[in-house]
């Protein structure tokens, strides 16, 4: 299994909140780029799993096998996804950035 | 241009002092070892705001690898060294909650028989206090009776919101005291380079529209329209001194290039992490070490502010990521208990609003209560805006044991040696965090929080440093004299949070702001020989 179908299954949108999946969170450069900063060993390590039972538990529990930190790629890849515009603006009806009215001059 | 002074850091004590010190005719050459950030390059300008916490912006230090970070090992410490290196220093990302030291806090050992007494008193800061609060635009509500002296603010205080008008409600209900918060923010005045808060939130990610204080666009802005120069990237590594004459800086800059400038008066105001490290590092070169005469206690007492949170859920929207994460209200109601408890001195509760995005599902997976799949967003949607906490912010004492020192094995890109902190809560702080987090979920409930929770200390909130380079009468037992003087160097001074005998227990940005002009302003009268005062 590749990062991007993994993150898919775990971040899957909502399409009655207008919130999209990972993978349509922006645009294809800035996902890339993501999955770019990944560790190549937790890379490696799901390049073994299989989507062959489709239930999120069973996607779940394969990761326990995960050798590397597992908590610091979830980290990322929450802080990245709930970052992304088009994930927060339906969320919590906030724009980022934040910032939408000036920036002080000094 | 040959200085005059030169003021080492441009962060809360270095800008204030380089300001004064320049009203006065004196030539300032301000040496700050990061880099200068415009508005538009802080976090909250762009879409990746919550991840540059985690990189370029993150608070600590350790964590950092900015111009002008150097390595800090603080893994022997429960709480992490927080600071910033750049212009403006910590003033960047601080949440600009700004009450004033009290009146009690610097008689520590005469009121309560424990930690030292400041041989400077109140009395002598309240004219600073109030410059200070002038020049930052104090905002907040005159009339809190822990604050009597107190008597003018600039702007309104920051809106409660519902988050704040539940959280004062139940203190009501508790019968216990609490204040809306002074802070360092407009929300009345709109200027050219402080715009008036529309209360976005994440203040401590920087304020890209200056409605927050920072010394950059204060002190900094003021002074640099007269006699300051102001060189960002330039690592000061050591004093230099011809006996016991301070006579300039050793300096490096981004390109490495070693050279010296020559000065007879040198102000260090690079925090109490940065301060100490420059001292260490000067006292490593020195043959006769004997000439400071306090040289024994450089980067010792080091004192931070221990913190509890607490944290309430209330099953109403009560729109908490909406204002000034760290500026709504705060409670002195346990600063000195009037009940029996088993502890010395106290604590402020000082009222946080929500978590930001990234933060709410971060703290739902750290506590292994995130769901991934679809309903990660009715989850999502049911925490975000529905929390607040109460941080506890202990009152430290100082503590021989508690140190930094220079860590030979772990040097900067410049080669010069990194800090390694020790430090371990005392006992007393155990007590009084514990006691604190139960009054915070008290009043949380009181409130209408349905589900509560509190724990401590918190890792990566050591903000408030003091203490390593001490100040006192006695030039044996402490590193710097009342006027911040190096004992037993001429031109040497230190301006900032390492000198503070006690720490309170109250945010210290505006007691190191009145403290530095206060020192400043001796340093013109007494010393220099200045015809006149701003004060």
């Amino acid at each position: 299994m590749q990062p991007k179908e993994l993150f898919d299954i775990l971040l899957p949108g909502d399409d009655r909140l207008g919130v999209p999946s990972f993978s349509m969170s922006d645009s294809e450069d800035n996902v890339i780029g993501f999955l770019k900063s990944l560790p190549n060993g937790f890379i490696d390590d799901i390049a073994h799993l299989t989507l062959t039972d489709s239930s999120l538990e069973s996607h779940l529990d394969a990761l326990k096998g995960v050798r590397l930190d597992l908590r610091q790629v979830m980290y990322s890849l929450l802080s990245f996804y709930f970052s992304r515009p088009a994930v927060v603006r339906p969320l919590t009806g906030r724009s980022i950035p934040l910032s939408t009215s000036g920036i002080a001059k000094f | 241009m040959t200085p005059d002074i030169i003021v080492v850091g441009s962060g809360m004590a270095g800008a204030p002092a380089a300001w004064m010190l320049s009203q006065h005719g004196f030539k300032v050459l301000l040496l700050e070892s990061g880099t200068d950030f415009s508005p538009a390059e802080l976090p909250s300008a762009s879409v990746d705001w919550e991840r540059k916490r985690e990189t370029t912006f993150n608070p600590v230090a350790s964590g950092r690898t900015n111009i002008g970070d150097y390595p800090v090992d603080d893994l022997k410490s429960p709480i992490a060294v927080c600071n910033f290196n750049a212009v403006g220093g910590s003033s960047i990302l601080y949440s600009a909650h700004f009450p004033r030291f009290l009146r009690s806090d610097f008689k520590v050992k005469s009121n309560y028989g424990v930690g030292a007494d400041w041989p400077v008193d109140y009395d002598e800061l309240l004219p600073y206090f109030e410059l200070n609060e002038r020049f930052v635009k104090l905002s907040g509500k005159v009339g809190d009776y822990f604050f009597p002296e107190l008597k003018q603010a600039y702007n309104s205080p920051v809106p409660l919101g519902i988050a704040g008008e539940k959280l004062a409600k139940g203190y009501e209900c508790l019968g216990w005291h609490w204040w809306p918060s002074f802070s360092a923010i407009n929300t009345d005045l709109n200027l050219e380079r402080r715009l008036k808060c529309h209360g976005l939130g994440p203040c401590n990610t920087g304020c890209p529209m200056g409605a927050k204080a920072t010394t950059n666009n204060t002190y900094l802005h003021e002074g640099l329209k007269g006699n300051v120069i102001l060189k960002p990237n330039h690592t000061v590594s050591k004093l230099l001194l011809n006996g016991a004459d301070v006579i300039g800086v050793e300096v490096i800059d981004i390109n490495k290039h070693l050279f010296t400038i020559e000065c007879p008066r040198v102000i260090l105001a690079a925090g109490a992490i940065g301060t100490p490290r420059i001292l260490l590092n000067t006292l490593g070169h020195l043959n006769n070490k004997s000439i400071m005469h306090g040289a024994d206690f450089i980067g010792k007492n080091l004192m931070m502010h221990p913190l509890g949170y607490a944290e309430g859920y209330f099953p109403d929207k009560i729109h908490s990521d909406k204002g000034p994460q760290g500026a709504m209200l705060y409670s002195l109601e346990f600063y000195r208990p009037t009940e029996a408890v088993d502890f010395n001195l106290g604590f402020m509760m000082h009222a946080l609003r929500g978590d930001t995005p990234v933060d709410t599902v971060k703290s739902l997976y750290g506590t292994r209560k995130l769901v991934f799949g679809k309903n990660i967003y009715p989850q999502f949607i049911e925490n975000y805006g529905h929390n607040m906490g109460i941080a506890i912010i202990c009152e430290d004492l100082p503590d021989i044991n508690n140190k930094v020192e220079l860590d030979h094995a772990s040097l900067d890109v410049n080669g010069i040696p990194g800090i390694r902190v020790t430090y371990q809560l005392s006992s007393n702080s155990k007590r009084m965090m514990a006691y604190g987090l139960k009054k915070a979920r008290n009043v949380l409930q009181a409130s209408g929080a349905t589900k509560t929770s509190g724990f401590g200390p918190i890792r990566n909130t050591g903000w408030h440093l003091f203490g390593t380079a001490c100040m006192g009468n006695d030039p044996n037992r402490s590193v710097v004299d009342k006027n911040g003087a190096i004992h037993g160097l001429r031109g040497g001074y230190v301006f900032d949070a390492s000198v503070f005998v006690t720490s309170s227990c109250v945010n210290p940005a505006n007691t190191i702001q009145a403290l530095s002009l206060f020192l400043s302003d001796k340093l013109i009268k007494d010393i220099l020989g200045a015809t006149k005062r701003i004060i």
